[in-house]
Formats: structure tokens, sequence, C-alpha cells
């Protein structure tokens, strides 16, 4: 798909109103069943490993070295469920429920905060608890609703994307709501997958380059300043930067996780062989599950999860490439890029290629409910790959011949000024 | 759209192969490094279940092993003397000696991709390679022997490919007796655990005339046969006066070589004011003095004066006969003595000859090397006659076997301690065709004549017997 010019906003009004009406919508086909197979293998990954990862602390906490597998196994069976129900759902369905989803998110977000609600657990509060039953995280469910919000809003605005008042301050207001509170919780990592997705959502739907980049500068600053005035964030930072130095505190993450991923080596230490889970990597079943993989299963264990991540974010990407509309093309993007995100962050925080933050690492992890969240999600993403046009490709092809001259210049196509020397009249496209 | 798609997915490969990279980092090029961080306490865990390498002597005899025990497996040592050598390599205190330099061999880890899945599919134990030394375990307890009571260190070497065929240093310690040892090994005052015939830096005395000799001869400041000008009971220099003359009665006009025979210190002093600091330091520097050996366990580097010393002609005249601040570990002393044997080249000395996976499908060799030719043929012919000269009738007649002529110098050395001095001997047999190169340091045992070469000569004679 190109990027909407006037006739394309037009066809995506009808698009929607048709997606409303559920009637002749696009062709339907079968699913990309690679990506339901992708899925299912980091599934299976991760069921494996969590057995492996959790067993020690399973049996420490519980006396039962199965119960964080049992309870991964209910949540896989609920996930997979959800996933091919969710699959089903016409995913123009969602967009009706995108303001209600957002809504609902913020005021679970808000609701995480009140004290009482909110469960406190290693200094963040993201589960909200009521009686002694324990809803999930909010949090994670956000990363969903915005995704659905920011693909709707952003759909509808087609060219008006790029004006200042109506495309980046709206933006920017929603964005920073909603990862203001899940900062508040804190949560870090969340937060920055939030925005990562919502970012690469607004880019895509063919954002202002030239206005992106002082986001990005504000995000740096921002960042900057909450690491300087938060301690443990401070402490992060110089733990990324030598996490010897403080290698019993801050740095004890980091370095377990390293130790773990050169005991592996290339082969690993072989299924089950961890010694890093025996009480020295925090949490081996959540957010430390890849340097697991990597002591057990070695290199080599490791590069088949990263093909995994790779072969999801491209079957993610195709299917956004070939969607029937602007909303189902944003809304792919939006999915295949939180899961590619996160599950970057996750394995950057072992490498140390980032700081730490924790996160979970998709399908792999433990969790409730980053786990059923995770497989909506994907059931949502399916549910596009039944509507996807392989002609579009073509059309695709097509264009790009014809478009070859431009295409050389494309950056200038994206500034502002460059739009009127390609002469598409800017007072019809607001006015439309 | 596409576009803009196909950039969002070029930054998803992007941070993807960043990731693997660091990856790679991690688990490949720091590997190593981290799984032997001290304090790692997976390592030792995994240590554990690796069935380590065997180490066996050149004849095969078994000198390390690993045994099954309930943690898994224990290292197992047949013969304490090489403790110092072999090192440990224990769950509690890490790794030490041949144990450590060559940790990866023993592991197997450096085994191919091919064994190593196979091992893991079938959950065998890995299996470490099987190294093997140049040491001859008879020959090296016949020198512990022949050691006695006395501290100190000796080695036989092969001088031709400098492969160590016993070295033993005393006192040393039982690495199987580790776990209940160790703590007051390392406070025992005589140093139980530290390899004195490597890390040990000793007070050459006479066993240093050669290089100063060598120096003479190499510069043309003398010919063996050139009368040393002022020979006499002492010799004074800037107010101090060096003593030991030790030259027979009558004997008033001696030549270098009977300077050397006898071992008389106040010749050599003069000697050694003639060549200068330059030139002796020069010979030094060709001998790898200054410099740690190359070696498969740590060496000292020994050296002719402290840093910074001042270098005054007292200092050099007492250089000259090894004291002063000469300090030498007693391997220098036996490479020095190689070269001589061997007509001017000095071998690079190993001790780790082979390494072979356990059924021995593949064996490879370690390179034997050389470093470099501190003597050029005259020379060392030169040298190895004053030195046959020493045993004949010399100084060393104690180290004279009945039927292989014998080659050697004795030392005496000061140790400034009021205790009686160390006693030294370095020599080789049979001295036209070398094949055994010896040093040996008995500490504040007394004279290098009664103390050191009697002890040479049942080193050679042993070693002399074990290729009969």
């Amino acid at each position: 798909m190109r990027r909407a010019g006037g006739r394309e906003a037009d066809t995506e009004r009808l698009d929607s109103s048709s997606a409303r009406a559920s009637t002749a919508g696009p062709p339907e086909h079968a699913p990309d069943y690679a990506l339901v197979i992708v899925t299912l293998a980091l599934l299976c990954i991760g069921i494996v490993m969590v057995y492996s990862a959790s067993l020690v602390v399973s049996y420490a906490q519980y006396g039962d070295q199965t119960y964080f597998f049992q309870r991964q196994l209910l949540w896989s069976a609920l996930g997979v469920v959800v996933m091919f129900l969710v699959m089903r759902v016409p995913y123009g369905w969602w967009r009706r429920l995108s303001v209600i989803g957002l809504a609902l998110s913020v005021i679970l977000l808000v609701a995480v905060l009140v004290p009482g609600l909110g469960t406190d657990v290693l200094g963040a509060t993201r589960w909200i608890k009521i009686g002694s039953f324990t809803i999930g995280q909010p949090s994670e469910l956000c990363k969903v609703t915005l995704a659905i919000y920011m693909a709707d809003w952003l759909a509808r605005k087609g060219e008006r994307v790029r004006e200042f008042g109506y495309g980046l301050v709206p933006f920017l207001v929603v964005l920073l709501v909603i990862t203001g509170l899940v900062m508040r919780q804190p949560d870090m990592g969340t937060a920055l997958v939030i925005i990562g997705t919502a970012v690469t959502i607004f880019f895509v739907a063919g954002a202002d380059l030239l206005q992106l980049l002082p986001i990005g500068a504000v995000g740096v600053l921002g960042l900057a300043a909450l690491t300087m005035t938060s301690g443990y964030r401070h402490g992060r930072i110089n733990a990324f930067l030598d996490p010897w130095a403080d290698a019993s505190n801050t740095g004890y993450h980091v370095v377990q996780s390293l130790i773990a991923l050169g005991a592996g080596g290339v082969q690993g230490l072989g299924l089950g062989d961890s010694r890093q889970k025996f009480g020295l990597l925090p949490f081996p079943y959540t957010d430390s599950i890849f340097a697991v993989i990597g002591e057990e299963l070695g290199l080599v264990g490791c590069c088949v999860v990263l093909v995994l991540f790779l072969l999801l974010a491209y079957r993610g990407l195709r299917t956004a490439r070939l969607a029937p509309d602007r909303f189902a093309s944003l809304l792919a993007i939006g999915i295949s890029c939180q899961m590619a995100l996160q599950a970057f962050l996750n394995i950057a925080v072992v490498t140390s290629t980032v700081p730490f933050t924790g996160i979970t690492l998709p399908f792999v992890s433990y969790g409730g409910s980053s786990m059923l969240v995770s497989f909506a999600a994907m059931g949502i993403l399916l549910n596009v790959t039944k509507f996807t046009q392989e002609s579009h490709r073509h059309a695709t092809i097509q264009t790009n011949v014809e478009a070859a001259a431009e295409r050389r210049r494309h950056w200038w196509a994206r500034l502002p000024s460059a739009r009127h020397r390609a002469g598409r009249p800017r007072a019809v496209l607001a006015r439309s | 759209m596409g576009r803009t798609v196909k950039q969002v997915a070029f930054l998803v490969v992007l941070a993807f192969l960043v990731v693997s990279l660091d990856l790679a980092y991690w688990q490949v090029v720091r590997a190593p490094d981290l799984s032997q961080r001290a304090g790692n306490p997976r390592a030792v865990k995994a240590m554990e279940q690796v069935d380590r390498g065997l180490i066996v002597d050149r004849h095969g005899t078994v000198l390390a092993r690993s045994v099954r025990s309930a943690g898994g497996f224990k290292r197992q040592y047949t013969m304490p003397s090489l403790s110092p050598l072999i090192g440990y390599s224990s769950v509690r205190f890490g790794q030490d000696g041949i144990e450590k330099t060559f940790d990866t061999q023993l592991q197997g880890t450096a085994g191919d991709l091919a064994e190593a899945l196979a091992d893991l599919v079938l959950q065998r134990p890995k299996v470490g390679d099987t190294l093997t030394l140049s040491i001859d375990a008879k020959l090296q307890q016949a020198v512990e022997q022949a050691m006695g009571d006395a501290n100190g260190a000796a080695i036989v070497m092969k001088p031709q490919d400098g492969e160590i065929l016993a070295m033993v240093t005393r006192p040393y310690f039982d690495a199987n007796q580790l776990d209940a040892e160790l703590q007051r090994l390392r406070t025992d005052p005589s140093g139980p655990l530290f390899n004195r015939a490597t890390l040990g830096l000793f007070p050459p005395g006479s066993t240093f005339k050669i290089v100063t000799a060598a120096a003479a001869l190499a510069g043309g400041n003398a010919r063996p046969d050139t009368k040393i000008p002022q020979p006499g009971d002492t010799f004074v220099v800037d107010g101090f006066t060096v003593r030991g003359s030790n030259l027979p009665r009558g004997l008033t006009d001696p030549t270098l070589t009977q300077a050397f025979q006898y071992s008389c210190n106040p010749c050599f002093a003069q000697l050694g004011l003639q060549l200068g600091w330059q030139r002796l330091q020069q010979q030094a520097d060709m001998f790898a003095i200054g410099k740690p050996i190359p070696f498969d366990l740590p060496t000292a580097a020994s050296r002719l004066a402290d840093a910074g010393a001042d270098l005054s002609r007292v200092l050099l005249a007492n250089s000259a006969y090894g004291q002063g601040q000469v300090s030498v570990s007693p391997l220098q002393m036996a490479l020095i003595t190689a070269a001589v044997a061997n007509g001017g080249s000095m071998p690079l000395p190993h001790l780790v000859t082979q390494q072979a996976t356990r059924q021995s499908q593949s064996i490879t060799s370690f390179e034997v090397g050389n470093l470099g030719t501190p003597l050029d043929g005259q020379v060392a012919a030169e040298l190895r006659q004053m030195m046959v000269a020493v045993v004949q009738q010399g100084s060393g007649t104690q180290a004279r076997l009945p039927n292989v002529q014998v080659a050697g110098k004795t030392g005496t050395a000061e140790t400034g301690d009021g205790q009686p001095p160390d006693a030294w001997f370095v020599g080789f047999a049979p001295a036209d065709q070398p094949r055994y190169v010896v040093a040996v340091i008995r500490e504040h045992k007394g004279e290098g004549f009664d103390q050191a070469a009697p002890m040479a000569r049942a080193m050679l004679q042993a070693a002399l017997a074990s290729d009969d």
C-alpha cells in the first residue's frame, strides 16, 4: 500500500463503513499458517523452558516443582483457545471497540495505582487485586488496546497525519498519558514497548519524519531526566556500562545473565542443565528466560528463538503490506512490531545490549496476562491474514516500477515542502 | 506504505542482528573468560561433571586422572612431587599449574562439534583430552630422592628440544590433600605452593661464570688460555675486597680455563671489570635473562641487576661471579647450560608434548621452539671444554661418572642472610654428545662442590640409565 493520497482516503472511509456493516468485505481465505506455526513453536519452546527454568523456584516456594509449569500449561491452553477464537472475529470489529478498549485500559491503569487495589510486587504496582483475586496486568492489555486505537485513529486521519496540530499533537497527548500511567507503576519495559509500537504505527501511517525527530529528541531527554531522578534507573545505567563494577548489587542481574550465556557457549549445557537457575539468576522463568535458553541450549538454541521471532515479524509485516485496508495494515504493523520489539528488549537485556529493564519474552516467558494478551493480539493479526490480497504485491511491483523516479528521491517527498513540489493540493486533502 | 513497512522491517532485522552479534560475543568470544571468572559458582558445578582428561608421563604412566565420586568427578594425582607442576583442579580452590594452563584441552571443550553433540544426545559426561608430559616419572622419583631433605629445585632437560624430563621443587605439596591442607600450605613460610624451579629467583653464584666467560670469549676479551693479569687471593675494587680464589696452591698464573675450572672469584671480578656493564648485559640479554621464559607454567624473569640499581664497579665485579644483584631461576640456568651443550642454540623449554582425544583418534603434538642462539659454535665449544675441565679436575669432580664424560659448573651462592650458602651445580652429559642437561640448587646446604655436584651426578646417572 502506498501512502494514502486523496483517493485512498476515500477508499478508506468506504472500507471502514463496510467493516461496520460487517458485510461484503475483502474476500476471506485461509489464515497465514506460517504465523500459526511460528507462534506455536515459540509456545512449545516456552513451555519446556518455563518448566526447566522454574522448577527450582517452584520447588523452593511451593514444594512442587511443577507449580509454575502447570499454570503455564493452563495459560497456554487458554491462550491458544483465545487466539483461535479471536482469529474468527473480523478485525473490523476491533475498530468499533477501539475507544472503549483504550478507555478501559486507562481506567485499569489508574486503578492499579489506587492504593488497596494495586498489588505491590517488588517495588512495582502492576497487578490489580480485588479481595484475593488478582486481575492481570493492565499494562499488558494496554499494549494491544493502544495499538488498535492508534491504528484506527491514524487510518481515519489519512494524509492529515502529517499536520502538526491534527496529527502529531493528539498522538503525543494520548501516548504521553498512557506511558505516563505505565511509568507510574513503574514499568519502564512496557512503556518502551508501547512508545515503540505507537511511533512505528505513526511512522507507517505517513507521519512526517521531521516531526518525529523532535519526538525522539524529547523522548531521549525525558529518559535521561528520568534516569537522573530515579535512583534505581541510574543504577541500571551504571550496571549497563560496567556490570562487573557492582556485580553483587546493581550489576547482579546482568552479570548472572552473562555468566549463563557464557556457560552455554555454542552448544549449551544441555536441556535442564542450567546452573544459573539454581537461585542465581533472578526470575529465570520470566524476564531471564532467554538467559536460561542461552545456558541450556547455547547459541544454537538462542538463534532458533531469534529466527522464530524474525519470522514472526516478517510474516506480520508482510501481512501489513498485503492488508486490504489502512486500518488492517496499521494494526498488523502495530501487533508485529510490538512482538518484535518486546522480544528484542527481553533478549537485549540479557545480552547487555541495552540497560536492564524487566519485560517478558512473548509466548515464551511465564505469565498469564502476558500470555493471554499476546495470544489475543496474534489472533487479531491472524484474522487480518485471512484478508490479505496477494494481488497487492503485483500491484505494488507495478506501482514501484512506475514510481521509480519518485522513489529515488523518496525522502524529499516526505518533507512538508516537497509535497507542493509533488503537486499534491494540500487544501483538497485537508477538507476531503 | 509498502516503503515504510520495508523500512520498519529493515529496523527489525538490524535490531535482531545487533542482539545476535552480542549473543555470539558473549557465547563464543567471552565464553571461556566468563566461565572462568572467579566466584562463578556454576563453573565449579560444571567442572565436576566433566571427565577431565588424563595427564600422563612420556611413557604413558598416569599422573592425574578423574574418578567418579558422589557429586561428580574428582581429580586424583599419583605423584605428589609433581603437584607444583601439574597443579590442581579443585571445586573449592580452582586451578593451578598445567591443570590451569591446559584447562580447555583437559575439559575437552576444544573437541569437535559432532562428538559434543553425540555427548549431548547420549547424556555422556564430557571427556577431556589426554595430555602427555615430557616428564619421566621414574626419573622424577630418582631426582626427588637425590634431593634429600634439602629445599631447592632440580631440573633434568633434553638440551635439543627443551623437553623437561624431571623438575623437582622442594618443599612441595600433595594436590590430593588440598582440601585439608591448603590453608596451612598458603601460610607455610617455606612456600610449598611455590614452584622454585620456574618462579624462584636465586643468586646463581659461580654458575654465572658461564655467562661472564661467554661474554669474554665472544667479545674477544679473552681466550681460554689467556692469563688472568693480577691473580691473587683477593682482589680489591673501589675499597671492596673480593675473596674466594679457590686456586690450588702453587697455581699463580691461571688461564681463563683454570680460573673457571677452580672457580676463582677475584679472577672473574677482574674479568668483569674488563668487560664492562654493557658487554655483560648484552650477553645476559642473549641468554634471555630479563624476560620471563615462555613456558607451559608461569616463570619469573631472571635479572642481572635490580631495576634502577646503581651500576657501580663494585656491583659489576660482584655480578661477574654471580653475586651482587644477579638473580636467576633454576630453569634459566638449565637453559644457559643447554645452550652450551647444544653448541649455541637455546631451546624453548616445554612440559606438555602431546594432546590426544581419549581414544587417540586425533593427536596434536606441540611445537618445539628455540629461544635464539646466544653463543656461536666456537664459543660454545670452548665453554664446553672449560666445563669438562671443571668436572675432570676442578671444583666439580664429585659429578664425575665412570664411563661418561660430564661437563659442569659448581656454584656456591651467598644469600646474605647469615645462613649457609646455596649449593649449585649445572651440567650436562655426555660432554661430546649431550643428551641431558641438569641444574640443581640446594638451598642453604653449603658448597656446590660437595652439596650439589654429587646430586647432579646422581641425576645424570639416573637419566643415562633411563635411556639404556
